[in-house]
């Protein structure tokens, strides 16, 4: 009920003075009995009497008192309040159980809660614009909810027929992403010229696009900066509207810069925006772009409608089927196609195939996760229950004095409600840098999702936190408060979850060990070539360039501009550092066609990398040295070995190529066993890049150079060792990934471990005390209290073990240069494992320790 | 037999204290002697009634309380209508009028 504010101020100043409020009414109250009890004196009873008459005509004081106070507060809330400070009283008694469990806890909901917040950032959560629940990706599609929608975006005509026709829509757009540059060029997307507004994106600098300015006809050569680029890339001057910026070579006048929150609306941040019809001057001889100017019905571009207020998307869905329909064509079309809105978020924009496809797999990872949470929740359940069993004569004695069970159980609650709440915090923090963290470590380039911690993701959390509550605090309650403690679940079957948990979490430690030395190796493996010394140059020319000559004379500017700036080892090569292309050839007299990894390079490229040729001779320079080969030590054993690879013919293309020489092995991008690698001649028609070997800072200056000399083309540059990196990357993720969740588990397996011990200890108080009566020793009862968990934690490395070799197995393929089963992996993980179970006995070990046999003997 | 505050009609105990206080300040124990009085001894209305209604009466806004001295020299809690409460009480005169009258005529009827 919402309470008027006037009397929800007397509330909560009722509240707030609470202790005078009660000292008044008690007052009241007494002055009312003495009253009474004196007109009863007046009516001739005796002060003794009449005292007695009083009490017995007004009844019960102390209920009338809490039936008064109820009326302001309802007595639960009062209760609550009183259970949750002692319950707070209780947690700081004893503040290592509480940091155990909360960080038990936090890390079970924590997963839980990151796994949400993924899945919010790119299904639930849109874009950082004006209102986006109102926005909505178009599709047309044979079906929605369903397994295969086909669905497909927009002709121009559709959209400008609906567009300008639609009721529930205020307005329609493009929405055409372009695939972020490795290269580090600019990347734009390709929008209508109402993106902008639409949105409701401000503008930092400059204006949006303009109405005519995306006319498929007459493009224009305007292009909106992101935030981002404006700062790191013109260092965010000023006057940069009117500047001139290149996009493949062409030109293009800033009209505005978008404002900082806004990163575009895809999952990687975005460059630039350009209007649709300036791709045709980017790419002139795309068929597709030619296309888009031609044929209006031409198949398809990604768009967004914004839903008129108060209109859902399946009435906007209703409205646009109807009317796309009408669309007059020249083509036919299925008149069951439909039209299918889906949020417009990361995953709704690729189509509603997608949207039930990232379900699915949210929903796999969440079982996994799932488990993750149990394995928390059950071992602080073994927790509370230990201790329980410490809190047994408070427990009782409560009981006892006229608690209800009840009361009771609502009390533990309580402690477990905190437990959860103060987990929660930890697992927010968890759910908002775990999500970014996991998808730096497998994705490049600037992510544009937004994790911070929202609505959704804090009532999934509070929702899982509320149903581990009653995971891991029902039941401890409920056993603790029974008439009479018996013995709990059973030994044996914690015996088994324990080793269990054992297991597991070795198998996941040895995994992450194996990723990490893979990481190492990968990094230390020589990769044949002189990797931090060697830096790679590229340029993009002009979409407008088909002429060869242009193509030409890079093959010698670029090395000429190297020189200029004072470069002096540098060598053309095809392809980008440990990328390789293929080639198919044919030996002489024999028809099999075999299918090698091969590169094209320019001469002197070994020398400068740092491959020696180790027989026979590099290439002649000019056109002689076009059909000359060169095989790596691994291809040459393929060929029957160094002496006799050396003059034999390759039919590449029906054209007789010459192998002229061997040189050393350099690894691929794979970094595995040394592949067989053909080295073919840079073709003069084929746009060369340079390999610059100089630890000076050449390649700044080299792309400096070509920028200021050459301002036609675009200049990327890149570390060679930015490429290994890359190669690593994967690896590099599944052992981040592996480890954390090895980390979490080990931490949990403690956690049960914990658990179970200090439980054993309290149940068998009586036992060990008769035994340090009879004679033990202290090393005795260490050995007592460590042989309770040393059965299940030994098979638990047994099988762990096992388990392991089995998992190696599986990601081997995945590993560089290490053996799944290594004994230093093992052994360390088994280390680790063992450590961990030896400091979560510390304290259960010390508590036994101390056991007094008298005080023990007498207590029962 | 007296009768006990929980047999009276449901609200019916609100209107009196209201009325009860309409005529000059009061304390608690003078409310409960004004109503047995006046109803020639039949309204006996306890404390374990009496209280809660003054606090609802309070949180209301109807009524407000403030110390004074009683009879005997000790420290008692007035309560005075307040404008508020006045007008509270007129409607629920009213109300409680026409209920009677309804009842007189459900009653009556043969």
């Amino acid at each position: 009920m919402i309470d008027d504010p006037l009397r929800l101020w007397r509330r909560v100043r009722h509240l707030l003075s609470r202790r005078r409020h009660d000292a008044e009414l008690a007052e009241e109250m007494a002055t009312h009995h003495a009253l009474r009890q004196r007109d009863f004196e007046r009516d001739g009873l005796t002060p003794d009497a009449a005292r007695h008459a009083a009490s017995r005509v007004l009844g019960n004081q102390t209920l009338a008192a809490e039936d008064a106070r109820a009326v302001w507060w309802a007595t639960w809330a009062e209760s609550a309040w009183q259970d949750v400070r002692y319950g707070l009283r209780v947690l700081r008694r004893a503040p290592a159980f509480m940091l155990v469990a909360v960080f038990g806890l936090a890390g079970g909901i924590g997963v839980c809660a990151a796994l949400f917040s993924g899945f919010n950032a790119l299904a639930l959560r849109g874009f950082d614009v004006f209102e986006p629940d109102r926005l909505a990706s178009v599709f047309t599609a044979d079906c929605v909810d369903c397994e295969q929608p086909n669905s497909t975006g927009w002709s121009m005509a559709e959209i400008a027929y609906v567009g300008a026709r639609a009721r529930t829509i205020s307005g329609l757009m493009i929405d055409d992403q372009a695939r972020p540059d490795e290269s580090g060029a600019l990347s734009a997307a390709m929008v209508s010229a109402n993106y902008f507004t639409l949105l409701g994106v401000p503008m930092v600098r400059g204006r949006p696009f303009a109405a005519g300015e995306d006319d498929l006809q007459s493009p224009t050569a305007v292009i909106v900066l992101s935030d981002r680029v404006w700062r790191e890339r013109h260092g965010a001057r000023d006057d940069i509207v009117g500047q001139s910026v290149r996009l493949r070579g062409v030109p293009f006048t800033v009209i505005g810069v978008a404002a900082a929150a806004f990163r575009g609306t895809s999952a990687l941040a975005t460059d630039a925006w350009i209007p649709v019809a300036a791709r045709r001057l980017v790419t002139p001889n795309d068929p597709w772009v030619k296309g888009l100017a031609t044929d209006p019905q031409q198949c398809c571009m990604q768009v967004v409608a914004r839903l008129a207020d108060g209109v859902s998307r399946q009435a906007a869905a209703t409205e646009l089927t109807a009317l796309r329909a009408q669309v007059p064509r020249t083509r036919p079309d299925s008149s069951r196609r439909i039209v299918a809105l889906t949020p417009f978020t990361v995953v709704g924009s690729k189509g509603p195939a997608s949207v039930r496809r990232m379900a699915s797999t949210f929903g796999m990872i969440g079982a996994g996760v799932g488990i993750l949470l149990l394995l928390a929740c059950a071992n602080v359940a073994n927790l509370l229950l230990a201790r329980a069993s410490v809190r047994q004569r408070e427990i009782r004695l409560r009981l006892a004095l006229g608690a209800s069970r009840a009361r009771v159980v609502r009390q533990l609650l309580t402690e477990g409600v905190l437990l959860a709440g103060l987990a929660s915090l930890g697992a927010l923090v968890i759910a908002r840098l775990l999500p970014p963290l996991v998808l730096r470590v497998v994705t490049t380039g600037t992510l544009a999702l937004d994790f911070s911690v929202d609505h959704r993701v804090l009532l999934a959390t509070i929702a899982v936190a509320s149903f581990s509550v009653m995971l891991f605090a029902l039941a401890p309650a409920l056993q603790a408060t029974r008439p009479l403690i018996d013995r709990g679940p059973r030994t044996a079957l914690r015996g088994v979850f324990l080793s269990a948990q054992v297991a597991f979490s070795l198998v996941l430690l040895v995994t992450a060990g194996l990723f990490v030395r893979s990481v190492q190796a990968g990094r230390t493996i020589a990769p044949g070539v002189a990797v931090s010394a060697l830096d790679e140059v590229a340029v993009t020319l002009p979409a407008t360039v088909t002429d060869s000559v242009e193509v030409r004379r890079w093959h010698t500017r670029l090395p000429e501009l190297a020189r200029d700036v004072g470069i002096r080892r540098s060598a053309l090569a095809g392809d980008a550092p440990l990328r390789f292309g293929a080639t198919r050839y044919r030996r002489v007299g024999d028809p099999a066609i075999h299918e090698v990894p091969s590169t094209a390079v320019g001469v002197g490229y070994f020398d400068v990398v740092g491959q020696r040729v180790t027989r026979g001779r590099d290439r002649a320079e000019g056109t002689g040295g076009l059909r000359e080969l060169l095989v790596n030590d691994s291809l040459a054993a393929e060929l029957g070995g160094a002496e006799r690879a050396i003059g034999q013919t390759l039919v590449i293309d029906s054209v007789s190529h010459t192998i002229v020489g061997v040189v050393t092995n350099a690894r691929d991008a794979t970094l595995r066993n040394a592949v067989p690698v053909l080295y073919r001649t840079l073709s003069p028609l084929s746009v060369p890049r340079l390999v610059i070997r100089d630890d000076q800072g050449g390649a700044t200056r080299l792309q400096r150079a070509i920028r200021a000399a050459e301002s036609q083309v675009d200049v990327a540059q890149r570390a060679y060792q930015w490429y290994l990196d890359d190669a690593l990357r994967e690896s590099q993720g599944a052992a981040t990934m592996a480890g954390l969740l090895g980390g979490m588990s080990l931490l949990l397996a403690a956690l049960g471990m914990f658990g179970v011990v200090a439980y054993w200890v309290q149940q068998r108080r009586r036992e060990i005390g008769i035994r340090v009566a009879l004679g033990a020793t202290r090393r005795h009862v260490t050995a007592l209290v460590l042989g309770s968990t040393s059965r299940a934690v030994v098979s638990g490395v047994v099988v762990g073990t096992a388990g392991a070799i089995a998992a190696g197995r599986v990601v081997r393929g995945a590993l560089f240069g290490v053996e799944p089963v290594t004994a230093p992996t093992f052994l360390l993980a088994i280390g680790v494992l063992m450590t961990a179970a030896a400091l979560a006995t510390v304290y259960p070990c010390w508590l036994a320790l101390r056991i007094d046999p008298a005080e023990s003997l007498r207590a029962d | 037999m007296p009768n006990r505050a929980a047999d009276l009609l449901p609200g019916t105990l609100d209107l009196l204290v209201l009325e009860a206080i309409a005529r000059g300040r009061k304390h608690g124990y003078g409310i409960a002697e004004h109503l047995r009085h006046t109803s020639d001894d039949v309204l006996h209305v306890g404390e374990s009634s009496l209280y809660p209604a003054l606090q609802r009466l309070l949180l209301e806004g109807w009524v407000k309380a403030e110390w004074g001295v009683s009879e005997n020299n000790r420290r008692a809690r007035y309560y005075t209508l307040t404008a508020a409460g006045r007008r509270q009480l007129a409607t629920e005169r009213q109300d409680f009028t026409h209920m009677v009258a309804a009842i007189q005529r459900v009653l009556a009827h043969d």
